[in-house]
C-alpha cells in the first residue's frame, strides 16, 4: 500500500491594499534616501577647514618691558633698520639659532627701487643679514609677485639683496602652494606659498604705498603676496579680506619700509614724480599699530583707511599706536 | 525593522563607497596662476629637505599656447593674417579673432584649455564675480570683449608694434593681452579704476630701446574717449610737463602717459637712456593706434 505524501497547497497570500501601499512607499523611501545620501556624499568636497591645516602663530612671547613699536628716522635706510630692531630688543628677541625664517618683502612689481613700488633692497638685505647672524638655519626671501617674479626680484634689487644678506631667494610657481584654513569672516581657505607654512619665523617687510582701492598698502595688505590664485576675488570686500589675511598670518616681526614712499598711482606707480623720500622705518609686533603709524607717511589718518578698523575689530592690534610702548629714534 | 536594517547594511555602505571613489575628483587642486608677460613661467620647487634649498628655473611656455581662460593671453611669435582662431573651450572674454588685415602681419593668440577648475580662495557667501565696484563693470566689459567692435582694435595694435616704435623693438615679438578679469593679475588694486571707466582690454608691451634699455608700454583700450580721458585725468601729475603727443599727454621722470581717442597709453622707463627715448616711442605709438 503506497501512501502518498500529503500535498499541502499554500494559497497565495492576500495582501491588503494598505499593505501594498505601505511596502511600496517604504521601499521607495529607502531607495530615495540611499540615492540622496550617496548624492550628498559624492558632491561634498573635503574642506580644508575640516582638515585643520592652519598657519602657525609665529609671534614670540612678550616679556614685561618689551618695546612694541620702534620708529627710526634718518637718511640711511640700513641704519634705520638697525636702530629700529635694536630698540625692539635686537634680532635675538625674534630669531633663535637653528630656526628657519621667511622674509616677506613687497616684490610685486617690475620696478626699480627708486620707483618705490617694492620694498627697498637695502632694508631687506639688512634684515636677512641680521637673521643669518642670529644663527638662522635658513633665511628664505620670497613674495608672490604680480608681474613676472624673476623680473620683479631682479629689477627691484631684491634678488641681489637676498644674496648679499646670505639668504635664499624663492621664486614662486604653481607647485609650491598649500591649502590652509582661515578663520576669517570673508575668507575660509587659501593657497599659501610653502615657506609661509614651513617657516619657524616670519618677518613681514612691506613698503608704504598709495593704493587705488584701499588708500594704502602697508603691512596688512602685504599678505596678499603669500597667496596663489587669481587676485580678482581678493578685491571683493577688500577691507575685510585684508583683515582676514592679517588674521591668518601672525608674523614674528614686521618692518615697514618708509624709505621711499609711493604717494600716487599705486600700487604699481612708475613715475618718479609720484615718489617722495620718507626716510622712516617702523618696526614692531602689532601690524595694525604699524600701519596706523605708517598712514602718516602718506598723509592719511587712521579713519581714511577702513581696513585698520577692520583689523582692530578682529582683535589684531591697536590703531592707537601711541598707547603701546613706543620708542622713536632719529639719526 | 527590516527596512531600517536594509538601510544600515546596504544604503550606507554603498553611499560611502561611492563617496570614497569619487572624492578625489570632487576637489581638484586649484590652478595657480603665475603672470608670465613674456610667455615664460618662473618655477621653484618645494623644499627638498628641511634646509629648504630653492631653485629657480625659467621655462618657456609651450609653443602655440597663448594663454588661459583667465583673461590673460600671450600671443605666440608666429604671425598670420586673415585668420580667425577661436578659443578652445574658453570663456568669451578670451576669444581672439583676427580679421583679414591686408599685408599687415597680425599675431594670433589662441586661448587654450578649459577654464581653471576653481580659484585658490574660498570666499564665504561670495559669487565668482567681483565686488559691485569692480565686478559689475568686469562682467559688462567681459561681454564687451566678445563684441565684434573690439577685434579690429586689437589687430591694429598688434600691427602697430610689429615694427619698431621710436627705435624700440618689441621684446619676444609679442604683446600680452589682458581683459577685465586678467587686469587684476597685472595691476592688482589699480584695476578697478580702469574697469569703472569702461576698460575693454590692455595690450602690454616690453620694449627694448636702441640704447639697450627696457621700457614697458601699456596700451589700455578704454572703449571710448570719455574713458580714456577719465583715466588720464586721474593720473595727471602737478609736476609733470606736457608731452605734446596724442590728444593730451604728460611727461614725468621715468614716465610718459597720454591719451588718444579710446586709448590711454602709459610708458615707463627703467634707465635714463630709455627715459630719453620715451617721447619718440610715444609719438610712434600715437600715430599708429587706430
Amino acid at each position: 500500500v503506497s501512501e502518498k505524501a500529503p500535498v499541502i497547497i499554500v494559497p497565495p497570500r492576500e495582501y491588503t491594499r494598505r499593505e501594498v501601499v505601505t511596502r511600496v512607499a517604504a521601499s521607495a523611501g529607502v531607495a530615495a534616501a540611499t540615492i540622496a545620501l550617496g548624492s550628498w556624499l559624492t558632491g561634498r568636497k573635503p574642506r580644508v577647514a575640516d582638515t585643520g591645516v592652519r598657519i602657525r602663530d609665529h609671534r614670540v612671547a612678550r616679556s614685561p618691558g618689551d618695546v612694541d613699536l620702534a620708529i627710526a628716522r634718518g637718511p640711511d635706510a640700513t641704519e634705520n633698520v638697525r636702530r629700529a630692531i635694536k630698540a625692539l630688543g635686537g634680532i635675538e628677541r625674534f630669531v633663535r639659532p637653528g630656526e628657519r625664517v621667511v622674509v616677506k618683502p613687497n616684490a610685486g612689481w617690475n620696478r626699480l627701487p627708486d620707483q618705490a613700488a617694492n620694498t627697498s633692497p637695502e632694508v631687506v638685505a639688512e634684515i636677512v643679514r641680521q637673521c643669518v647672524g642670529a644663527g638662522a638655519r635658513a633665511v628664505w626671501v620670497t613674495d608672490v609677485s604680480i608681474n613676472n617674479a624673476e623680473r620683479c626680484f631682479e629689477r627691484s634689487g631684491l634678488a641681489a639683496a637676498a644674496a648679499a644678506g646670505g639668504g635664499k631667494l624663492v621664486l614662486p610657481d604653481g607647485r609650491g602652494f598649500r591649502p590652509v584654513a582661515l578663520d576669517g569672516k570673508l575668507l575660509q581657505e587659501a593657497e599659501v606659498l610653502w615657506p609661509f607654512v614651513d617657516a619657524d619665523r616670519v618677518i613681514n617687510v612691506p613698503a608704504v604705498k598709495q593704493h587705488g582701492l584701499t588708500g594704502a598698502s602697508m603691512a596688512m595688505k602685504n599678505w596678499y603676496g603669500v597667496l596663489g590664485g587669481h587676485r580678482v576675488r581678493l578685491h571683493q570686500s577688500i577691507e575685510q579680506a585684508i583683515a582676514d589675511l592679517a588674521g591668518m598670518m601672525k608674523p614674528t616681526l614686521t618692518v615697514l619700509d618708509g624709505t621711499r614712499v609711493l604717494m600716487a598711482n599705486g600700487p604699481s606707480g612708475g613715475s618718479l614724480d609720484d615718489v617722495k623720500r620718507g626716510d622712516t622705518i617702523i618696526a614692531g609686533t602689532d601690524e595694525v599699530a604699524i600701519d596706523s603709524a605708517g598712514a602718516a607717511l602718506l598723509g592719511r589718518a587712521v579713519a581714511d583707511l577702513p581696513f585698520l578698523a577692520a583689523g582692530e575689530a578682529a582683535g589684531l592690534g591697536r590703531t592707537d599706536y601711541r598707547s603701546l610702548k613706543l620708542v622713536e629714534v632719529t639719526g | 525593522v527590516r527596512y531600517a536594517l536594509f538601510a544600515v547594511l546596504v544604503a550606507v555602505p554603498v553611499s560611502l563607497v561611492t563617496w570614497m571613489l569619487t572624492r578625489g575628483g570632487a576637489c581638484p587642486r586649484p590652478e595657480v596662476f603665475v603672470t608670465a608677460p613674456k610667455g615664460e613661467v618662473a618655477r621653484a620647487g618645494s623644499p627638498a629637505g628641511a634646509g629648504g634649498a630653492s631653485t629657480a628655473v625659467v621655462t618657456a611656455a609651450p609653443a602655440g599656447v597663448g594663454g588661459d581662460a583667465t583673461g590673460h593671453t600671450a600671443a605666440p611669435g608666429a604671425t598670420a593674417s586673415g585668420t580667425s582662431v577661436p578659443a578652445a573651450g574658453a570663456a568669451p572674454a578670451s576669444v581672439t579673432s583676427v580679421p583679414a588685415a591686408g599685408t599687415a602681419p597680425a599675431s594670433v593668440a589662441a586661448a587654450a584649455g578649459p577654464a581653471p577648475a576653481s580659484a585658490a580662495l574660498t570666499v564665504a557667501g561670495a559669487s565668482p564675480t567681483p565686488s559691485p565696484a569692480a565686478g559689475n563693470a568686469a562682467t559688462t566689459r567681459a561681454a564687451a570683449d566678445a563684441a565684434p567692435r573690439a577685434a579690429p582694435a586689437r589687430a591694429a595694435v598688434e600691427a602697430a608694434f610689429a615694427r619698431p616704435v621710436g627705435g624700440a623693438t618689441l621684446e619676444g615679438g609679442a604683446l600680452t593681452w589682458y581683459d577685465s578679469k586678467g587686469l587684476f593679475d597685472y595691476i592688482d588694486g589699480g584695476a578697478p579704476l580702469y574697469i569703472e571707466k569702461g576698460f575693454v582690454r590692455l595690450a602690454a608691451a616690453e620694449l627694448r630701446s636702441s640704447s639697450g634699455g627696457e621700457i614697458s608700454a601699456d596700451c589700455y583700450d578704454m572703449g571710448g574717449t570719455a574713458g580714456a580721458l577719465a583715466v588720464y585725468a586721474s593720473s595727471r601729475s602737478a609736476s609733470a610737463k606736457p608731452a605734446g603727443v596724442g590728444d593730451e599727454g604728460q611727461v614725468s621722470r621715468m614716465g610718459l602717459d597720454f591719451r588718444k581717442g579710446r586709448w590711454y597709453v602709459k610708458l615707463t622707463a627703467f634707465d635714463p637712456k630709455s627715459e630719453a627715448a620715451l617721447p619718440a616711442i610715444a609719438k610712434d605709438i600715437a600715430a599708429r593706434l587706430p
